[in-house]
């Protein structure tokens, strides 16, 4: 039996040619291919190629117990993995009920927030190192260490974290903790402005990013495109505003949205975005209350039966983690609903008839993690 | 209540029953395989988004239920539609020329529990292998 | 004039060892200010602040496998790199680095490195189509499309040089500065040279041929061992030679007060390339459409106004 062919494209004899776009090439990030119908720079049509990191997660969480499934999830997205690890807590948490001590609440949004700047930060240079620029990779890197630094000081990893349990958190945070996020907040504000210096203004970088790979309104809702994707195109949709969850409604903060929908808008939501989530950090590291970290859960955690849909707002977009449970210790159907995945499905759509290089850096500015994607 | 759920349900002829528990779901139906299109159509129309499609396989009921997730960028409008098929020959209509988005959920769907999209626009693998025919998210698979 | 056998040797290895040295320093250089405009420091460990790091690196490079890929044009995938590297050692013989530190006075010594520094694109034309390779092949019709932008622009520039020195000889041109640097009257000629030879010597944001994140690594991607080094070598080489015309032609060369003359030439020539290496560290890297438009629509008309407006001066 001969294979199916891999892509849907064909070269064809007047001047066309098929180029394959990874897995290994540094402006996919990750193992992604695409092949693309090239006439001469121009590109005619892509074909995106998934799954040279798909790894089954969703029948792995099928087959382990909503405990053990758990530094599962955290591995799908490896750059905001606290918001993975807070949807299938919180999912869990939902199907039965537990209540979640006020403490356990706030340090899980200071968590998932500097997680995410993080993420926006690692983009950040990602980004710009898609347009040429080496220097913004590292200087970001430099900021997005202390944030490894903090939470490596509290969750004991890097960048996998597994820090929230079924009714709380792993383990309590210290004052320690709490005045070096502070520290932490006061320094990124006084940096941010650099990084804006550094690229925000510069003559190339417009040049390179105004009016490429304009998502229109009414496309990114057929595609489901979610997250700083979306807001750059002018929706202010945002689970953490939408659908509270994790006491989010608690705090102040701003959707920044952008009308033109092109990269640049991608990226200054983004970069407003890092300013909204240190008003978040702070306002968490005021109001922290003393109390209990974890409530008293079920050492085994059997739900009752019945379905829950949990949806997160990762660095990416919207997470829906949607389980069903059978009374069982072990969930009977998991369905990750990951941001990446949607985001990524609009990208032949935006790079027909882009050059190359614009491509690239559409690609770029959708800020997708493959291992997200392939699940 | 005038909510665009409500408007994009009436159009097609359901009634709008909002659910009670909180479980990040506004609606949940329960539909024909012959209504799919339309419910698309007109959620397409009051500018819903498509979350996902995907399903779920319950050989003890010899039954497998086709999931879709539906939600609006006004927030908090999460639809569940479930849309029952035969575990022996799955199929249901495809809605990928109505959200250009749900064609790869729709080839994730089919590869993992060999559902056919009728009328998809690309019916190859995405995740699997490109030659794989097994269907790991069956509850029957157990390894290749 | 004749010439002996000992002079081209003589000369031959003297050219050598500057093409060398040049290049040993210029990687070291590249990587220290890359290393402090990231925050870091670059080489430390071969030897003091990682001086010896690029004499290790290359001594590593030789002892590797020189891979032709079977679907290549084996003569031009060889020729390649030989030819990007070879017109430098002709190029450098009427380069006036000092008051007596050059190889031959050449009453057209200007046109004749110009000239010369047309192989380079040569090469990674020929790089580009015999390594059959696509991305390879979009590097090397990149460095074509290239080449048309940016040469005219840059001819402008050193004929308004040779109008107002009056001469094709690099040397009668510096010495036409004795009395001031040609900076002074040509400011916007010497800023459009700059860029022209940052899209002559291929760097960022004019680095289309490699563009690391759109074509892996463009027309040298086949390329590994010895005849990857050759083109690294080719590159470091022709930014000096730039480095070197620009300091001729705008800087006067080796005139200076106080130190003797070829310190002066090379504080001004590495002073230039430290300048195309800030650009590269800072700037992202222009579309090569861009690209196109600021050569053909920008550069070219202001240096032809440029030309035409001191060609009115100097006539009144």
């Amino acid at each position: 039996m001969s294979a199916p062919p891999t892509y849907s494209l064909e070269s064809t004899d007047n001047g066309n040619f098929l180029l394959n776009l990874g897995p290994q090439h540094p402006g996919t990030h990750g193992v992604l291919r695409v092949v693309l119908q090239m006439d001469g720079e121009y590109i005619l049509a892509a074909d995106p190629v998934l799954g040279y990191g798909h790894r089954m997660q969703e029948k792995i969480a099928e087959n382990m117990t909503y405990l053990q499934a758990l530094p599962y999830v955290c591995r799908m997205d490896y750059l905001g993995a606290m918001s993975y690890s807070l949807a299938w807590v919180c999912a869990v948490e939902k199907l039965c009920s537990f209540e979640v001590p006020e403490r356990a609440v706030h340090v899980r949004v200071m968590a998932c927030e500097l997680n995410r700047i993080a993420s926006h930060l690692l983009w950040w240079g990602a980004y710009l190192l898609d347009l040429g620029a080496f220097t913004p990779f590292l200087q970001a890197f430099a900021d997005r260490e202390q944030i490894l630094d903090l939470l490596e000081y509290i969750t004991g990893s890097r960048l996998t974290y597994c820090y929230f349990r079924f009714g709380g958190l792993a383990a309590d945070v210290d004052d320690v903790f709490l005045r070096r996020v502070e520290d932490f907040v006061t320094g990124f504000r006084q940096r941010l402005p650099r990084y804006h210096d550094l690229v925000t203004g510069n003559v190339i970088f417009h040049h390179r990013s105004k009016d490429v790979g304009v998502i229109l309104p009414f496309e990114a809702a057929g595609y489901g495109v979610t997250g700083p994707c979306l807001r750059g195109s002018g929706f202010a949709y945002d689970v953490r505003k939408c659908e509270p969850y994790s006491g989010y409604d608690r705090f102040e903060f701003a959707v920044p949205a952008e009308q033109e929908g092109d990269c640049l808008a991608r990226y200054n939501v983004r970069m407003a975005e890092m300013e909204q989530s240190l008003a978040i950090i702070e306002q968490a590291v005021a109001t922290i209350p003393d109390g209990p970290y974890r409530a008293r859960v079920p050492r085994v955690i059997r739900p009752p039966a019945g379905e829950v849909a949990m949806a997160v707002e990762t660095p990416r977009g919207e997470l829906v983690i949607f389980m069903v449970s059978d009374g069982s210790t072990r969930p009977c159907r998991v369905k990750f609903r990951v941001p990446s995945f949607a985001n990524l499905s609009i990208f032949a759509r935006l790079a027909r008839g882009q050059l190359l290089a614009d491509a690239l850096a559409i690609l770029g500015s959708l800020d997708m993690v493959i291992p997200e994607v392939d699940r | 209540m005038n909510s665009p759920l409500a408007t994009a349900l009436a159009r097609i002829g359901i009634d709008y029953r909002p659910r009670v528990p909180a479980v990040g779901l506004r609606c949940s139906l329960h539909i024909l395989p012959e209504q799919i299109r339309s419910l698309a159509r007109s959620l397409a129309g009051e500018g819903f988004f498509i979350e996902t499609v995907t399903a779920e396989d319950m050989p003890e009921q010899n039954r497998m239920d086709g999931i879709y997730l539906f939600n609006h960028y006004e927030g908090d409008m999460r639809l569940l539609v479930r849309v029952t098929v035969s575990r022996s020959r799955p199929h249901l209509p495809s809605i990928g020329r109505i959200f250009p988005g749900a064609v790869w959920h729709e080839r994730e769907t089919a590869e993992m529990f060999g559902i056919t999209f009728d009328g998809c626009p690309d019916s190859r693998n995405l995740l699997l292998p490109e030659e794989a025919t097994f269907h790991p998210l069956r509850k029957d698979f157990t390894g290749v | 004039m004749s010439i002996s056998p000992v002079t081209i040797v003589c000369y031959l290895l003297g050219i050598s060892a500057v093409v060398g040295l040049n290049a040993v320093i210029l990687v070291w250089l590249e990587r220290k200010v890359a290393g402090h405009m990231h925050f870091r420091y670059g080489p430390m460990e071969v030897g003091p602040h990682g001086l010896l790091q690029t004499l290790a690196d290359g001594i590593k490079l030789l002892g590797k496998q020189f891979l032709v890929p079977d679907a290549a044009d084996r003569p031009l995938f060889l020729l390649a790199p030989v030819v990007s590297l070879v017109p430098i050692f002709v190029a450098m013989v009427p380069l006036p680095l000092g008051e007596t530190l050059q190889a031959w006075e050449l009453n057209i010594g200007l046109l004749l490195v110009v000239a010369l520094g047309l192989l380079n694109t040569l090469g990674i034309l020929l790089a580009g189509w015999g390594s059959n390779n696509k991305y390879a092949l979009l590097g090397g019709s990149r460095a074509v499309a290239q080449i048309l932008a940016y040469k005219i622009p840059l001819l402008l520039c050193i004929l308004t040089i040779i109008m107002m020195a009056g001469s094709y000889s690099l040397r009668q041109i510096a010495l036409a500065q004795k009395d001031g640097w040609y900076i002074l009257y040509q400011p916007l000629l010497f800023i459009i040279y700059i860029v022209t030879i940052t899209l002559e010597t291929n760097r960022s944001p004019f680095d289309f041929s490699e563009a690391e994140s759109e074509l892996v690594a463009g027309f040298h991607i086949e390329y590994s061992a010895m005849g990857f080094s050759l083109f690294f070598l080719a590159e470091y080489s022709y930014m000096f030679i730039a480095a070197a015309l620009a300091s001729i032609l705008f800087l006067g060369g080796w005139q200076g007060p106080f130190l003797p003359g070829p310190v002066w030439s090379l504080l001004k020539l590495y002073g230039i390339i430290f300048l195309l290496m800030w650009f590269r560290w800072t700037f992202p890297r222009l579309r090569i459409d861009q690209m196109l438009h600021l050569g053909w629509k920008i550069l070219l008309p202001l240096a032809l106004v440029n030309f035409l407006v001191t060609a009115g001066v100097l006539a009144l």
